[in-house]
């Protein structure tokens, strides 16, 4: 059946794939350099002039980093829209679509849509929470919270250490009215993050917890303070992945992703008021590279047995066509063991670290200060509106 | 040959045919009151049901003749769903099945507009109240729609079964007295199936 459909053609088939499976979109690394090199707004123009010529299958990269380059670059409410569309992306395509699978079986992951990490998949829903917060829709951002508690639920080992994510669902709740659902977010928290505001939601709630809660540091400070702070810093670009080969001579290869060593840990930031004092503040981190790594962990058994049943499926191709036509078979076996790529792509406009920090703005202060490995960012304090609650910043180093 | 070569062709052009008319686009008129539902989430149908409930039952219990209808401020329904869902849509509802009764009133537009500013501004519930009986209102109708979602544990099957449960709570609440004079829930409970193998 094969050798019927020429030599000409598989070997036109193979090459094309090769051509696809290797195939990066530009336009995606271009915007993310310029990102991560402070120019959001630049990176977003080539993205918005590029959307058309990126392909289907990275439709939900294309959300992801057109509405992370839109929430630093102060649209925050456009961003959160993209956010959600990713998420009801990836809601959708929870699914066995037989299309990518055919397609996947003979070349490589990475012609297939691509879905996200499991961590990509629940910092949609953090992106969309920071985004309805800095645009004021509060009860917005509670929503996405509860579409990200969904998402811890279905991989809770996983995604053990998304600290981030679960303040952020904390504060969306708080700042939504929803007293209960922040104070429950809180509690989920690890020990010793967020102890005040755990303290502060659970005597507004008249909890017997509130008892056995220990007074902070915080909390007297927020108590003859001006107003509260919150600050969401981005620190540092998420590490990349790699295609890593495991491979028998030309007889077979096998092609696994896996994420470029990190060389040191993004360090926290230092905050300074004006009067070189440290204001009362917690935090709440996650280590964004750590959590991408446990998620493509978890996914590996289940891209071993894809690679295991591809690399038959491949082998048998070849096989099939060597009995009618001997060159073309070999060539075919080469063109099929080049396209054994990984899918190394992902959600690169990221950051390798993820802060939330609350801090007591003391009365007659008039400006902090963020600074993190000799890059700072000063907050004009007296330019803050805190009667309706704690006020939300978004920083990146 | 050239028969059997026909009939290979008018085969073909049958089965083409079948196919574009299956994929064809379409668009049809429907009636605005009927329940269809695609999947299990909140749909235009739950609010039209929702909305007739409790109008109904409000207009059963706490009814006032059309020479003593009371001045009402209706807050927008705080949605405590994890859907994206304008809950402005059933308040609209609820106002305009009210008005309709002429058992209520309701103040203006632009007196809500700035009703809703001053609330934003204030937030305590003592200060909402205060605003409330400035404008003249008697009553305060407020609620959250709120939903429980169930999905099946994960497991080998072809199709992911999933509940999910609305319920919509409402009270009326006297501004002077801050007496709770109404109160009642709508529910909807639906179990809805899809595929896990699609194209």
């Amino acid at each position: 059946m094969l050798a019927s459909l020429g030599r000409g053609r598989l070997l036109a088939c193979a090459a094309l794939t090769v051509l696809v499976s290797g195939c990066a979109t530009p336009a995606f690394d271009q915007a993310r350099a310029l990102h991560h090199a402070g120019d959001s707004a630049a990176g977003l123009s080539v993205l918005i002039s590029a959307q058309d010529t990126i392909p289907e299958r990275d439709q939900l990269l294309l959300l992801l980093e057109q509405g992370t380059l839109e929430l630093f670059d102060g649209q925050s409410s456009a961003a959160a829209r993209q956010f959600v569309s990713a998420a009801d992306y990836i809601d959708a395509e929870d699914r066995i679509s037989l299309r990518d699978e055919a397609r996947a079986l003979v070349t490589s992951e990475a012609t297939t849509r691509y879905t996200g990490e499991y961590a990509e998949q629940l910092l949609a829903h953090s992106h969309a929470m920071l985004g309805f917060l800095l645009s004021g829709q509060a009860e917005s951002a509670a929503v996405e919270a509860r579409r990200a508690g969904k998402r811890l639920r279905e991989h809770e080992d996983t995604l053990d250490s998304a600290t981030f994510t679960r303040a952020l669902m904390a504060l969306s709740f708080e700042m939504a009215g929803q007293t209960n659902d922040a104070y429950v977010s809180a509690r989920a928290l690890p020990a010793g993050t967020w102890p005040a505001t755990a303290a502060r939601l659970a005597q507004q709630l008249g909890s017997s917890d509130a008892d056995t809660l220990a007074p902070s540091a915080l909390n007297n400070a927020l108590a003859s303070a001006r107003g509260e702070l919150v600050l969401a810093v981005a620190t540092g670009q998420v590490s990349t992945k790699y295609s890593s080969h495991l491979n028998n001579g030309l007889a077979w290869q096998i092609a696994f992703p896996a994420y470029r060593p990190v060389d040191a840990p993004t360090p926290a930031l230092s905050l300074q008021l004006a009067n070189g004092k440290t204001p009362a503040h917690e935090r709440a981190s996650t280590n964004i590279n750590q959590l991408l790594r446990q998620s493509l962990d978890a996914r590996a058994g289940a891209l071993l047995a894809r690679q295991s049943l591809r690399l038959s499926a491949k082998h048998n191709l070849a096989k099939e066509l060597r009995a009618k036509d001997e060159l073309g078979a070999q060539l075919l076996a080469i063109a099929l063991f080049v396209s054994e790529v990984a899918d190394t792509r992902g959600w690169y406009s990221l950051p390798a670290r993820f802060d939330l920090y609350r801090v007591a703005v003391p009365v007659g202060a008039d400006s902090l200060t963020a600074t993190v490995r000799g890059k700072s960012y000063t907050v004009d304090l007296n330019a803050l509106d805190y009667s309706r609650g704690p006020v939300l910043r978004l920083m990146k180093f | 040959m050239f028969r059997s070569l026909s009939r290979s062709l008018a085969l073909a052009a049958a089965f083409a045919s079948l196919a574009l008319a299956g994929c064809a686009a379409t668009t049809r008129a429907i009636d605005p009151g009927s329940d269809i539902q695609y999947d299990a989430q909140y749909s235009f149908s739950d609010k039209n049901a929702i909305v007739k409930d409790l109008t109904d039952s409000l207009l059963n219990r706490a009814a006032y003749s059309a020479d003593q209808a009371p001045i009402m401020v209706v807050y927008d329904v705080v949605n405590e769903t994890s859907e994206h869902i304008s809950t402005s849509g059933i308040t609209d509802d609820i106002r305009i099945a009210l008005l309709q009764s002429g058992r209520y009133r309701f103040i203006s537009r632009e007196q809500r507009a700035n009703l809703k500013a001053e609330l934003q501004e204030q937030g305590a519930a003592a200060q909402r109240v205060a605003s409330a009986r400035k404008l003249g209102a008697q009553f305060i109708l407020a609620g959250s729609l709120r939903s429980i979602e169930k999905e099946q544990p994960k497991q080998w099957r072809l199709n992911r079964k999933k509940l999910v449960y609305y319920s919509l709570n409402l009270e009326m609440t006297d501004i002077q007295t801050g007496e709770i004079r109404w109160a009642d829930k709508a529910e909807i409970a639906r179990e809805s199936s899809q595929p896990i193998i699609g194209w």
